[in-house]
């Protein structure tokens, strides 16, 4: 399932849910999958955040929405093993 | 006379799983609170009598897997594994089953008598969730009782089935499928334990999976058996190459797989719900279409433009009369205290015509603002996020990068801060660099009155073709800057898209309305600063026209003018104006508000005498390429640095007055 999650990944960008129909898992299971890969550093976590230091001087500073897509992408070195 | 026997009885599950409330309704008062032995955990232990027999209860720690991480974890495992009690009780909680499935998985392995406690059902329930208990009972192999540990239901029935699994037989060790390639390993491993004669308390196949994993815990149990280490060694190589990552994870992938298909047996959707989500989905599979994702895009655009004109236009028409109105009455107090003409000039032509000829867009940019809001608010922005990335991933470009630029058209300054989510520093100004060409609402003034005075009839779709122009323009000065200083991987998405809900309209109106706020403070702070500017230099030196060729103004603007011919507005005020417009882009049509003493209805006459519809277009893409506003490029200096920055001005520039010039000559050629 990781290297089938990993295969899909470099054909291009992909949605979560459209990733767990692909492979025909569950949502959760997909995404404890890819909090394992994470972990591992095959994966990276993708969650923009909003930090003081980044809206200093925006016009929008707590103003504007938050994050509005989290996800994960390929981890540079592909699937090279982190060993445990 | 028989003794009577005790049954020890763990309660085990996840943290927050309910696991306390279960305990609590099991054994009422009946608790001794201590540490486990050498640890300062809490062991809490209790006692029922049920049928006779004493049952002692010991409510193990909150642990997600028996490989422990930590200390709560260890006492756990520890008792699990080596205490090995008559039987478990794992509280589920049922809102969260996969999850909490995967610690049941790893004890029905171990061997141990297990009753599942399905706990939160009613959590469950409320989330669309419906368990089918018995086929989740026959999946695993195990009683399942359906519980609520606070409401204190399905209480008798788990004491039954814990006094029950006490006095039944051996339980069978679960043999959950690992694949062929683990499969094979394992079975090595189990043989050469058990022709070495190991004989340990758990059973053989569960800590060859263990040994495997590398689980430290367990690496001390037959320790003395020869050729064990170098197997061990071996075959971890072997599978860490076939599978391109560690063994730990192969293992987890494994059971995840497997309680994967136990899931998708006993749990179905409400079916109200469930209507629902097929919705969701099929509009998902049209919007985020490898085909159509794009074209609805752009059409979503498109409509969004129809909208700010159609709605706002009539609106921003009573703005300008207002306008009018207002600066008639100032002119005429000011006349009745015998103000000086100078103060009279000022007011009128300075702040009145050239605030109000950035505040009479005001309808327009609140319909853009709501519109925006609204797809933000109803999750569809996400998706569009999406398609650009995977439209950017296929030219070769990072995509995550148009996706705060597209959910901020608002302004260029909040996008850039947004590039602080690309870790790589390449993609982050790659990405600083073409952002300033995506159109912000501080354009929209400009765009509005040219496509009034020019293009009443197409004024959405000319707008809709600058924010696409910018667009591609974006997309082809990505691929030049790529091709020259950063040669990167791209790394593809895979994006969590928010569902779909309906906005709240409080929500979105105070997006809407902090926004718009803070368009018109810019107006009443920076853009009244830089019409007084402009309107000074218009008057000096003291006692020229206003606003003529003589005055400062003009001679700026002269300079520049001649520049601007080929793109055909090479006017000394079309010069002050672009100039003006480094400040901030309102200022444009400010500054042409002041020079003419007129705002917006009165602005549309006048362009008339100048432009042409070739030469109002052209002007506008001016407007949307050349250098980004003063706070745009400190921003940008302030994320790279002067070099970047000088960049950003100097490309902008040169590309504004290229692509300018080249739509006048062309539009000229053809017609």
């Amino acid at each position: 399932m990781i290297n089938r999650i990993l295969e899909e990944l470099k054909k291009g960008p992909i949605t979560f849910q459209e990733l767990a129909r692909k492979l025909e898992l569950e949502p959760a299971i997909l995404k404890e999958l890819l909090e394992l890969m994470a972990c591992k550093g095959l994966v990276r976590p993708v969650r923009p955040e909003c930090t003081p230091k980044a809206c200093a001087g925006c016009p929008e500073a707590g103003k504007c929405h938050g994050p509005t897509y989290t996800g994960y992408e390929a981890a540079p070195g592909g699937t090279k093993p982190t060993g445990a | 006379m028989t003794a009577k026997r005790q049954i020890r009885i763990a309660l085990a599950g996840n943290p927050n799983s309910g696991k306390t409330s279960i305990f609590n309704a099991l054994t009422g008062s009946h608790q001794y609170v201590g540490n486990w032995p050498g640890v300062t955990v809490e062991k809490k232990e209790g006692g029922l009598t049920y049928q006779g027999h004493d049952v002692l209860l010991v409510d193990l720690p909150g642990t997600y897997t028996l490989t422990a991480y930590s200390l709560d974890e260890k006492v756990a495992r520890d008792f699990l594994v080596n205490e090995q009690p008559d039987g478990v009780v794992a509280v589920v909680d049922a809102s969260n089953l996969e999850r909490n499935l995967y610690l049941v998985a790893q004890l029905l392995e171990l061997g141990l008598r297990v009753v599942i406690a399905l706990n939160m059902v009613d959590v469950a329930r409320g989330r669309g969730m419906m368990l089918d208990a018995p086929k989740l009972a026959q999946a695993l192999g195990v009683r399942v009782v359906a519980t609520n540990g606070v409401k204190g239901e399905g209480v008798e029935e788990l004491k039954q089935a814990a006094h029950d699994l006490g006095r039944s037989g051996p339980a069978k060790p679960l043999h959950l499928p690992y694949g062929h390639d683990l499969e094979s390993a394992i079975e090595q491993v189990s043989t050469l334990l058990r022709e070495r004669g190991c004989t340990p308390d758990v059973p053989l196949r569960w800590l060859a999976v263990k040994l495997l994993e590398g689980d430290e815990a367990e690496k001390g149990r037959c320790a003395g058996v020869t050729g064990l280490a170098e197997l061990l060694a071996r075959l971890r190589q072997a599978l860490e190459r076939h599978f391109g990552y560690d063994i730990e994870t192969a293992i987890v992938e494994q059971r995840y797989g497997f309680l994967n298909g136990v899931v998708r047996e006993c749990m179905k959707r409400r079916p109200d719900l469930a209507g629902r989500l097929s919705m969701s989905d099929g509009v998902d599979a049209v919007v985020t279409n490898r085909w159509l994702g794009v074209p609805v895009f752009l059409l979503v655009m498109w409509l969004v433009f129809q909208l700010v004109f159609a709605v706002g236009t009539p609106l921003a028409s009573l703005l300008g009369k207002a306008f009018h109105l207002l600066g008639l009455a100032v002119a005429a107090g000011l006349a009745a205290l015998h103000a000086p003409a100078w103060l009279g000039s000022f007011v009128s032509d300075g702040l009145i015509d050239g605030i109000g000829s950035v505040l009479v867009f005001v309808p327009n940019i609140v319909i853009l603002f709501l519109v925006i809001s609204l797809l933000e608010d109803s999750g569809y922005m996400a998706r569009a996020a999406f398609v650009m990335d995977r439209f950017m991933h296929l030219l070769g470009l990072h995509g995550k990068s148009f996706i705060p630029m597209i959910v901020g058209f608002g302004c260029n300054v909040p996008a850039i801060m947004a590039t602080r989510t690309l870790e790589s520093r390449k993609d982050r100004i790659l990405t600083i660099l073409v952002n300033p060409l995506m159109s912000c609402s501080a354009r929209l003034p400009i765009y509005i009155l040219f496509t009034g005075a020019f293009f009443s009839r197409q004024r959405g779709l000319v707008v809709f073709s600058l924010y696409l122009l910018g667009i591609v323009l974006a997309v082809l000065t990505a691929r030049v800057f790529k091709w020259l200083f950063f040669k990167t991987e791209n790394a593809p998405l895979i994006m969590e898209l928010p569902p779909y809900h309906r906005p709240l309209l409080r929500a979105t109106l105070q997006h809407v309305w902090d926004r718009t706020w803070m368009f018109v403070r810019k107006a009443g702070t920076v853009i009244a600063a830089a019409v007084t500017v402009i309107w000074l230099l218009g008057n000096l030196p003291w006692g020229v026209p206003y606003a003529s060729a003589g005055s400062l103004l003009g001679r700026i603007g002269a300079l520049i003018a001649p520049l601007l011919a080929p793109a055909g507005f090479g006017y000394w005020w079309t010069g002050a104006a672009l100039l003006a417009g480094v400040v901030a882009k309102e200022i444009v049509v400010g500054t042409m508000g002041t020079v003419f003493g007129v705002h917006a209805d009165g602005l549309a006459g006048v362009l008339h005498q100048y432009f042409t519809p070739l030469s109002a277009y052209s002007f506008m893409v001016m407007c949307l390429i050349y250098i980004p506003c003063i706070s745009t490029v400190a921003a940008i200096r302030r994320e790279t640095n002067w070099r970047w920055a000088s960049l950003a001005v100097g490309y902008t520039l040169v590309l504004g007055w290229a692509v300018s010039t080249g739509v006048y000559q062309l539009g000229r050629l053809m017609s």
